[in-house]
């Protein structure tokens, strides 16, 4: 009995395990580590992934494996940013939401209705708007020139009260309200219901479809928050923006002890996800390694704690039978 | 009459692969200018030869019901030990070599972690991405590698039979092979077993284990000799292939989707996948005759992509809708 204790504590705070693990090396290492400065740095450098992961991580709690299309939609994100800025930063701002929420929607809408393999749909959707925005724009940047140009360089450079970058508020308010709506609220309970079983959830009366749509379009959104970060940073927008973030969106939501068959994990393990990646890659820099070598580093820890997870699964589902 | 129309659309949907290759290569030898030469034709196979050789593997891997992300990982560490190793040597047989046994390494590598760690193979294969391209970025920082023999690439322009040159013969070749292989032996069917059934392949008496790490291997051995080739002919290996243009990963699922394999498993086979590469390759190529960039094959390749999942689906929905119905029950009555 007290070895399954052991077990479900380590399956359920695995990724703050981590966490601590990391900081404890961190301090270790260098001195410089447990400044204010650079631990801010160290949030300030995984906020959009964080605000990208937590919106993917609906996706996977749903059952729904991953989302592959949110390059693009952080592609289309940052265009819709800088095309809109003219009518003003609210309407901006809408309107880049709603690029995000519209691609979200379609997604949903088709895998929810006709149960296509998720992976393959949304990685079809990336190339097809991928390719629409190098198509229309022939694969050049465009650049803020209309509007408040001022207002749209300070989303990503404005720091509340001189020190925390509003990057780091938006993740961590998004985190929050995300945590609360999916473990207290009906649809929240919902979504874990149909990540579980889709079937079940169905004979029980959840609208299905609905559910799932809600998961694409949350995703779709915050990948829309990360796009206008991303285009308010560079001041500038590229097809290639999103490159990368997809699979490193999933290395979070992975190391947060979600599974990809869905109904396991909470959004907090998803910020523990995103805190281990932003921790590792701080005290590899410190150590002053090279970024290839840090990516050789991340991989095989990405592995190793992969493996880990799935074995205290397995040894916790023996125990309990 | 109806009879003849089922038998109609059967044979369609059973050779897709076949008429989508048809209609575009007609539709582009009769619009696209230039297209329709011997020279240009001969161009177009040897483009399909590093994705046709590679997409064996991949296939394989997806037949049994599992993906693998670090293909383009493995051509890149196969194309670069390939050139590093004819350096050192000067012998492009040893280099091949190398790059082969390398690639079968890290498939058994990724086979096991997927059958003995019980890892799900998108993240196994995901996180061996990650590192395999590491490796090979710290390796050369980044840099290209490059030789100054070109024997090897005049052997593979050389056209031993009239049109076709021998890069493209070679994977013709190999593509044949395996997939009499495939649809003809025990051990091959074995893999279409273990991808539709794992329990049923294991009561069966064969060990799905086994077959798994062999898929993986197969998709590393494949993906080596394709990259180790391609790096030759070029005589020259980039740290990232998957950088430039179209990444051969979003060329291999697309290939293998339309030519009928299905990430559920099970589904399959190796030369509808490789007529799926030439599909991909025609279209491409007859783009560029428009003088219409890589912005539009990204494009149309996620159209094709998006209408072939969309038919598929669509059908299957239908079919899942009407099963158990009134009128489902009355055909299969008839039938």
């Amino acid at each position: 009995m007290k070895k399954a204790n052991i077990l479900e504590f380590v399956s359920r705070f695995g990724t703050y395990m981590i966490v601590i693990i990391l900081v404890g090396l961190g301090c270790v290492i260098s001195d410089k580590f447990l400044s204010t400065t650079n631990l801010i740095n160290i949030l300030d450098a995984v906020s959009y992934l964080g605000i990208l992961a937590s919106g993917m991580a609906l996706v996977t709690y749903c059952g729904q494996s991953v989302d592959l299309s949110t390059p693009s939609t952080i592609a289309v994100a940052s265009f819709v940013s800088i095309l809109t800025l003219r009518f003003g930063m609210i309407p901006m701002i809408l309107c880049t939401l709603l690029s995000g929420a519209l691609i979200g929607l379609f997604n949903g809408l088709i895998v929810g209705k006709f149960r296509i393999n998720t992976v393959v749909w949304t990685l079809a959707v990336s190339f097809v708007f991928a390719g629409l925005i190098r198509v229309i724009f022939g694969s050049a940047n465009i650049y803020v020139t209309t509007g408040n140009t001022r207002a749209f360089e300070q989303i990503s450079r404005y720091r509340i009260s001189g020190r925390i970058p509003l990057g780091v508020v938006v993740m961590v308010a998004l985190m929050i309200g995300l945590h609360i709506f999916v473990s207290r609220s009906r649809i929240g309970r919902q979504l874990k219901l149909v990540g579980c079983s889709e079937l079940v959830a169905r004979y029980s009366g959840i609208n299905v479809l609905r559910i799932i749509t809600l998961s694409f379009v949350g995703s779709g959104m915050a990948a829309a928050i990360t796009g206008l970060f991303i285009a308010s940073l560079s001041k500038s927008a590229c097809y290639n923006y999103g490159t990368g973030y997809e699979f490193r969106a999933i290395t979070a939501v992975v190391l947060s002890g979600m599974v990809l068959d869905g109904g396991r994990g909470s959004i907090a393990g998803v910020l523990g996800g995103v805190l281990a990646i932003g921790l590792l890659n701080n005290i590899m820099t410190l150590l002053g390694l090279n970024s290839f070598l840090q990516d050789v580093v991340t991989g095989i820890v990405f592995i190793v704690i992969v493996w880990f997870t799935n074995y205290t699964k397995t040894k916790l589902e023996a125990l309990n039978g | 009459m109806d009879k003849d129309r089922k038998k109609w659309m059967a044979f369609c949907s059973a050779n897709r692969v076949y008429l989508i290759f048809a209609a575009v290569f007609v539709l582009m030898s009769l619009f696209a200018p230039r297209f329709f030469n011997t020279y240009n034709i001969g161009t177009l196979l040897g483009t399909a030869m590093l994705n046709g050789i590679v997409v064996i593997g991949f296939t394989i891997v997806l037949i049994c019901g599992h993906l693998d992300l670090s293909t383009v990982a493995i051509i890149n560490v196969a194309g670069n030990l390939a050139i590093y190793m004819v350096q050192k040597t000067g012998s492009f047989g040893a280099g091949i070599l190398a790059a082969v046994v390398a690639g079968i390494v890290i498939g058994i590598v990724n086979g096991l972690l997927v059958t003995r760690a019980k890892i799900n193979s998108f993240i196994a294969t995901l996180g061996m991405s990650t590192l395999l391209q590491g490796l090979v970025s710290y390796s050369n920082n980044a840099a290209t590698r490059s030789i100054t023999d070109f024997t090897m690439t005049d052997f593979l322009d050389k056209k031993l039979i009239p049109i076709v040159p021998n890069r493209a013969l070679i994977a013709i070749i190999i593509v044949l092979l395996v997939h009499f292989f495939m649809s003809r032996t025990t051990m091959g069917k074995n893999f279409y077993l273990v991808g539709g059934n794992v329990e049923s392949a294991w009561y069966a008496g064969i060990r799905p284990e086994h077959y798994l790490i062999g898929a993986f291997s197969l998709n590393g051995a494949f993906a080596a000799l394709g990259g180790a080739l391609y790096a030759c002919y070029l005589a020259s290996a980039m740290a990232d292939i998957g950088a430039m243009g179209v990444s051969p990963l979003n060329m291999l699922i697309a290939a293998s989707v339309l030519g009928g394999a299905s990430l559920a498993g099970g589904r399959g086979s190796i030369l509808h996948s490789f007529f799926g590469v030439l599909t991909l390759t025609a279209l491409y190529n007859g783009l560029t005759c428009f003088k219409l960039g890589y912005e539009m094959q990204i494009f149309v390749n996620g159209i094709v992509l998006m209408i072939v999942v969309l038919m598929e689906a669509v059908s299957l929905y239908r079919k899942n809708k009407l099963a158990g119905s009134k009128s489902d029950l009355f055909k299969q009555a008839q039938n």
